[in-house]
């Protein structure tokens, strides 16, 4: 939530608005008044006010005075923004009765219909705006926006919304104490405004009130109906200072208009309203609470550039706060998930330092048990297969050695038999011995002996 | 100071801070955590291949335990004598007549390996009991070879050559 100050002085009064809020909502906070002497010093008086803040504010928005500024309603051939701008600027330089240089401007668009804009353009010599500007760099609050008062009023008037008027154009009086705006508002624009310098402190007899403003009604009536032709004044919204319910009778019959009178605090039940000095808080509250985009901006351009850079420091600024808050949450998350996982790891390391030992004793065990298994494995394999072939020899095979090679994993058998036949039964009893994957016959070789013929024979039993 | 420069100023030092950041905090954290992380995944996996075992205890215990009867924990020395002796006194039993070829001792791995050669005579029963008994016997033995044949002149004695390794856990 930002805050935002809006400064005006006139020649009887210092006013100040403080809002909070941000884009198009804002809250009005409090009002304040004090009355200033005309050789008073403004810069001294705004200083002090600006120490009594708690915080300085984000935006300060000066007012200047309607009666400071004229405007021009013109009508370009045109509804294309860039063009209009241009027109808009050729226009300011050429039928202005100012030198461009000396005064500053800005426009807003009535009506567009047909390819034609209906332009209003309000100049302010340039001259004035720095004065103003100066006094308040001097006081300590460097200007963001200058606008002029007749937008307090329509900001004020879209604050009541469509419950005081129901019949634009609505001619909205708004008396002060030395000021009196007319500001004719229709579709949340400002048609026409005027502004003379009397108010309530200048109209000592209620009953001549009346017809003045009668008289500054129909002057303002003449004005709208010379610059938008079939333009005319619908109602009459009446507000500001000492406004009496007599004169609301007397006005809507002598003007032949319906007026509402409506009461200037309205939109601000909850504000802090403490005016030293007795002002009307329509201008100073209603440029408060608007939207500064919807506000008539007439800065100089070097305010204006100012203001731009502020901003962009600001979001800049803004935007290296949230990298730096996201790199420190991020920083913040990493450090406590490191910090989580190092206690998980010295959780493991301390269950494995404790496992470790007993885990390793049974390791030991296991490879011993698995080498002692192993030899006897093979020690009883070995014992089944010699066992197996002497049982399946049967008398009539004389055999004449045995070699058994652990590392060739074979038993080699000699020997001889009565008869090839009997070597190949032989063989093929061998082979059912448990433990001979596979008997092998190398050679037979028949051969005679005093007995009668033998044959010799060699087989490899593999394992 | 003009505006534009203040801008470039805040736009480099944010740049600026941002790399400090992530280069002293960021990125050493990051580096930390990711070594953290293999780390404990390195011992979780670790500490399941023990659990694992540990869940095995009460077999590999019971296995250990049968094994161990195998397993002589005297000196070699006395392990070899001991083993000679007995040898002797299967040859004796079984009235063979035994040769002994004692080799050197070898160290491999954990194990003490002592290979004896030995060369038997006898008859074709007595010969068969002694290698029944030697491959009964409860000591951890090795056959390396074997080799068993006929004498050519005395056909009822059968002569046998075995090459025998006896080990024992190395002290």
């Amino acid at each position: 939530m930002a805050t935002r100050l809006v400064v005006e002085w006139t020649r009887t009064s210092l006013r100040l608005a403080l809002a909070r809020g941000s884009g198009a909502r804002w809250r009005l906070r409090s009002i304040a008044a004090q009355p200033l002497e005309p050789s008073g010093d403004v810069a001294e008086r705004l200083r002090a006010f600006m120490k009594s803040l708690k915080a300085a504010p984000d935006e300060v928005v000066s007012v200047v005075s309607r009666e400071q500024v004229i405007t021009r309603v013109v009508k370009f051939p045109t509804v294309q923004p860039e063009e209009l701008a241009q027109m808009t600027e050729l226009y300011a330089r050429g039928q202005l009765p100012y030198p461009r240089e000396q005064v500053v401007t800005d426009s807003y668009v009535l009506s567009q219909a047909d390819g034609v804009s209906i332009v209003a353009m309000v100049a302010c010599l340039r001259e004035a705006v720095d004065r103003q500007v100066a006094v308040l760099r001097e006081a300590g609050c460097p200007t963001s926006l200058v606008t002029v008062s007749s937008w307090g009023a329509l900001g004020w008037y879209r604050l009541l919304g469509k419950s005081a008027a129901s019949n634009e154009p609505t001619l909205v009086i708004n008396i002060d104490d030395s000021r009196s705006d007319f500001v004719l508002i229709a579709g949340g624009r400002i048609l026409s405004s005027r502004s003379v310098g009397q108010g309530t402190r200048d109209w000592q007899v209620s009953s001549e009130v009346v017809e003045l403003l009668k008289l500054e009604v129909d002057r303002s009536r003449a004005a709208v109906r010379k610059e938008l032709p079939g333009t005319d004044v619908r109602s009459v919204l009446l507000t500001g200072l000492g406004v009496a319910e007599p004169w609301k009778d007397a006005l809507a019959q002598s003007l032949g208009l319906p007026v509402v009178l409506q009461d200037a605090l309205a939109p601000w039940k909850g504000a802090t309203i403490s005016p030293a000095a007795p002002i009307s808080p329509v201008v100073v509250g209603g440029i408060a609470c608007s939207d500064a985009r919807q506000l008539l901006n007439i800065s100089p351009l070097e305010l204006r550039g100012q203001v731009r850079h502020r901003r962009q420091v600001r979001e800049l600024s803004l935007v290296s706060l949230l990298i730096a808050s996201v790199l420190a949450a991020g920083t913040g998350l990493l450090a406590v998930r490191s910090i989580r996982q190092r206690q998980f790891a010295a959780q493991l390391e301390q269950l494995l330092a404790e496992v470790e030992p007993t885990v390793r004793r049974l390791q030991e065990h296991l490879r011993i048990a698995g080498m002692v298994e192993s030899v006897l494995d093979e020690r009883r394999d070995l014992a089944g297969l010699i066992a197996g072939v002497f049982q399946a020899t049967p008398a009539e095979i004389l055999l004449e050695a045995i070699v058994f090679e652990r590392t060739r994993r074979e038993l080699a058998m000699r020997g001889s038999a009565p008869s090839t036949q009997a070597v190949l039964d032989y063989q093929a009893g061998l082979s059912r011995v448990e433990g001979a994957a596979r008997v092998e016959l190398k050679y037979t070789q028949i051969r005679s002996t005093p007995a009668g013929e033998r044959t010799d024979f060699e087989m490899i039993i593999k394992r | 100071m003009k505006p534009r420069e203040r801008r470039l100023a805040l736009i480099a030092g944010v740049l600026i801070g941002c790399w400090v950041i992530v280069s002293l905090l960021i990125q050493p954290l990051g580096e930390r955590t990711q070594a953290l992380g293999e780390r404990i995944q390195t011992d979780a996996e670790k500490l399941s291949g023990l659990q694992s075992m540990l869940l095995r205890q009460v077999t590999i215990e019971r296995r250990y335990a049968r094994a161990a009867a195998y397993l002589s924990y005297a000196s070699a020395e006395e392990d070899h004598r001991e083993f000679l002796d007995v040898l002797e006194e299967l040859s004796r039993t079984a009235e063979l007549k035994l040769n002994l070829k004692p080799r050197p001792a070898r160290l491999d791995g954990r194990l003490v390996r002592m290979e004896i050669e030995l060369d038997v005579e006898g008859s074709q029963a007595n010969l068969l009991v002694f290698l029944d008994q030697l491959l009964r016997m409860p000591k951890l033995l090795v056959i390396e070879r074997l080799r068993i044949s006929v004498i050519p002149t005395r056909t009822d004695t059968l002569r046998a050559n075995l090459v025998v390794q006896a080990l024992s856990p190395s002290k």
